[in-house]
């Protein structure tokens, strides 16, 4: 019957543990499926972006999300979200002197660094923006940053810096 | 008489996780808000010790404060890696994180804490004189807090 009890005790503290329910799902390398589960979800947050897709943004961003600009601005999840279903910012190209919007994010020199249950996710964006009308220093290179919390992967902070030498072939 | 003692310990090993459990859960907030606490006190001495080891070009210190992967993000738009800010600060010619900062923000995920500043340069100051909004990110391995990225960006001025 002890051993009854302290199977049941253990079980209990196991279940309480919160990193107990990391490691389900995780096979082989954990840097590796860890790297895997964050490109499916930066892949996700740039189909979130282009379509709009509040929920989907919502959903993917943490709810204290400090996301800052290359003009050095911060906004808060709920700021940036209003800016992109709001289209306040907006990916443009120049061609044969017209301005065209753009609608496919190009994903430029991208690389994923892993830190356990933390992702760090960095790219080179040569596309050039309006934000309220006035352009946005550009190229620009930025990283974002994931972590995973309950299970799931948020993006908890995305900092962006304006590119002093673009890389050729840059408008 | 059997069956009864069998049921009697059944509900006694019941309650025993229950209350297990349930001492567990309603500890969770408090030992939440300790953890914070705590997390962001430790990172504040980590970044306080980086800023001394960066004014005194001590990158052996460093090199134990940093991640060996970490991400540099520069004003200028460039991505360094550890080898290469260890050798800007031995050289002088890297001042990010000796600088003095106008306000701080901690944000705790757990083993991540992202660290907002707004800063103004003080040494090697010629070609940025704006405040830089900077974001710092440090993440534990082993049981110690690294700097796994660092990003500063100039604020352009509306």
């Amino acid at each position: 019957m002890n051993t009854q009890r302290i199977t049941i005790v253990l079980l209990a503290t196991a279940l309480m543990n919160p990193a107990a329910g990391q490691v389900v799902g995780q096979t082989g390398n954990p840097s590796q499926s860890n790297k895997e589960e964050v490109v499916n979800v930066e892949d996700a947050r740039i189909r979130a972006h282009q379509n709009k897709d509040q929920a989907g943004m919502e959903r993917i961003y943490a709810d204290d999300l400090v996301w800052t600009f290359p003009t050095g601005e911060r906004f808060t999840k709920s700021q940036f979200i209003d800016i992109i279903v709001n289209q306040k910012l907006k990916p443009f190209v120049v061609s044969d002197g017209k301005v065209q919007a753009v609608t496919t994010i190009k994903q430029e020199d991208r690389h994923f660094y892993v830190f356990g249950n933390t992702v760090i996710v960095t790219r080179y964006a040569s596309m050039k923006e309006l934000f309220n009308g006035k352009p946005l220093p550009h190229p620009r290179r930025f990283f974002n940053v994931y972590v995973k919390e309950d299970g799931r992967w948020q993006l908890v902070t995305h900092h962006s810096a304006p590119v002093a030498t673009p890389q050729p072939g840059d408008q | 008489m059997v069956h009864e003692s069998i049921v009697r310990r059944t509900v006694r090993l019941l309650l025993l996780v229950v209350t297990v459990v349930a001492t567990g859960l309603g500890q969770g907030p408090e030992q939440d808000s300790k953890s914070v606490s705590k997390a962001k006190e430790e990172v504040l001495k980590i970044e306080d010790e980086a800023n001394l080891a960066v004014r005194n070009r001590s990158s052996s210190r460093l090199d134990s404060l940093f991640a060996d992967e970490m991400v540099w993000l520069t004003s200028r738009g460039e991505i360094l890696t550890k080898a290469q800010v260890l050798d800007n600060i031995r050289s002088g010619k890297q001042t990010g994180l000796s600088e003095k900062t106008n306000d701080k923000q901690l944000h705790v995920h757990g083993d991540t804490v992202i660290l907002y500043a707004t800063t103004k340069t003080q040494a090697n100051a010629k070609e940025e004189r704006s405040p830089k909004m900077t974001t710092t990110v440090f993440v534990k391995e082993d049981g110690l807090w690294k700097i796994a990225a660092h990003g500063e960006t100039v604020v352009v001025p509306q």
